[in-house]
């Protein structure tokens, strides 16, 4: 063995999927008391989507999931344009390993991952849900990432998926604002670290101090083994927006340089960062303490609000449709999310062929 | 780090309001509290985080309240940074 041969796994396709309802600031304003000018200042979203009655996560993950194995079969045979019909019959070849990250499953039991995957045409793989929060597919990556390395699995197909439109209180002005559906994904294949796409390194952490910063307080053994209804308002999402601020830039930028200082790049160096779009206020505070330009940061959530396991894949999908990201650059992902959690991972990008998310 | 001074905390802190987030300096420096200066209730954590960034002070959210003046600003760094 020589010494450039270092197992890695390497992405190879990429998509991403939202629903087909777009909710503009201007419905929100209509119904609560915000306006679009309120939203805009203190988010920079414009837009949500939100799944239709009887839609669930798996149908967003099965979409993504699609889109990103079409992109690897693509991508694999160097075609780079845009040709008609659906994805071949070959469109999954290999793949062995169904990673979903996600927060809202269709059911409380069992995992959502065996349904998508078998959606996919992948009955018989691995396949399991992941739940960190925002972190999620982070955390998704590094498992199937580890899990390739190890040798363990071949080729996997990572999917961040959520539905929080399901699980937030239609009177709260303030998540209703921050949220939206959707979904993204990512295939890997073994390969060799020195290739474009291969994932260089990853910093993943956790703090439950902070469980309750973000948290829905009903619903699980906690408030269940109490054998009493809960409060209407337990039953869904909440959060401590100025704390979880604060926590989500310490933690995204610690985590990045915790990683690059691993992986030996320079934060100067770096070419694109894409963090979970939280909140656009938040990502510039996350290049300030980078002290990196803000034209370095990729920003999506204007047109599809925080997705929370689709923000970071699905940011990757419409940066590499758009031509933000081009292949070499050197490209950091970093993620915070409840639990509490944090985590990052690098990697060039690599030439996937990527449909634009519509 | 160099030990800072209040005087020099309260430079830094007035002109990263000033220059980061447009606040006047003179009714900043006239002694309104940041609810008279109108800000937004983020505005204080993104402060704090810029405290951190440029004077390695880390500050708790909530540590910066909205009653506060300039002063009291200071105070709370200077506390914070082991310099009072």
């Amino acid at each position: 063995m020589t010494a450039a041969t270092h197992r890695a796994a390497v992405l190879c396709g990429l998509g991403g999927a939202l629903p087909a309802t777009a909710v503009p600031n201007s419905a929100l304003a209509a119904e609560l008391d915000t306006t679009d000018e309120w939203i805009r200042t203190r988010t920079g979203i414009r837009q949500r989507f939100v799944i239709a009655p009887g839609e669930a996560t798996s149908d967003l993950a099965v979409a993504a999931g699609r889109r990103a194995l079409e992109s690897a079969r693509r991508t694999a045979h160097g075609d780079r344009e845009t040709r008609g019909g659906g994805p071949g019959k070959d469109a999954a070849p290999d793949v062995d390993l169904v990673v979903l990250a996600t927060s809202t499953p269709d059911h409380p039991c069992p995992a959502t991952a065996p349904a998508v995957a078998r959606r996919l045409g992948l009955t018989g793989v691995a396949a399991f849900d992941i739940g960190a929060v925002c972190t999620g597919f982070v955390y998704a990556l590094a498992t199937a990432a580890s899990m390739i390395t190890a040798g363990a699995a071949r080729r996997a197909l990572v999917i961040g998926a959520d539905t929080f439109s399901t699980i937030l209180d239609p009177a709260d002005r303030t998540t209703r604002a921050i949220f939206g559906d959707g979904a993204g994904a990512v295939v890997l294949r073994a390969g060799d670290q020195a290739e474009p796409g291969a994932l260089l390194g990853f910093d993943l952490g956790s703090d439950g101090a902070g469980e309750e910063l973000i948290t829905v307080p009903a619903g699980g053994s906690r408030q269940r083994s109490t054998a009493t209804p809960p409060p209407e308002r337990d039953r869904y999402f909440t959060m401590q927006g100025r704390a979880v601020f604060n926590e989500a830039v310490l933690s995204m930028s610690k985590s990045a340089e915790t990683l690059l200082a691993r992986i030996g790049w320079r934060g100067a160096d770096l070419d694109r960062v894409v963090a979970h779009q939280a909140n656009v206020r938040i990502l510039r505070a996350v290049a300030d303490q980078l002290g990196l330009p803000e034209d370095r940061l990729v920003i999506n959530l204007v047109r599809v609000g925080n997705t929370v396991a689709g923000s970071i894949p699905l940011a990757l999908a419409d940066a590499a449709a758009d031509g933000t990201l081009r292949p070499g650059d050197k490209v950091l992902l970093t993620g915070f999310g409840g639990g509490l959690t944090w985590g990052s991972a690098a990697l060039r990008w690599p030439s996937p062929y990527v449909e634009p998310v519509a | 780090m160099p030990t800072l001074a209040p005087a020099d905390i309260k430079t830094r802190l007035v002109t990263l309001l000033s220059e980061k987030f447009g606040l006047p300096e003179d009714e900043i420096l006239a002694g309104a509290t940041f609810d008279e200066l109108d800000i937004d209730s983020l505005i204080l954590v993104e402060l704090g985080l810029l405290v951190r960034k440029e004077l390695g002070i880390v500050l708790a959210e909530g540590d910066l309240k909205s009653s506060f003046r300039i002063d009291d600003a200071v105070a709370v760094v200077a506390e914070k940074g082991g310099l009072a």
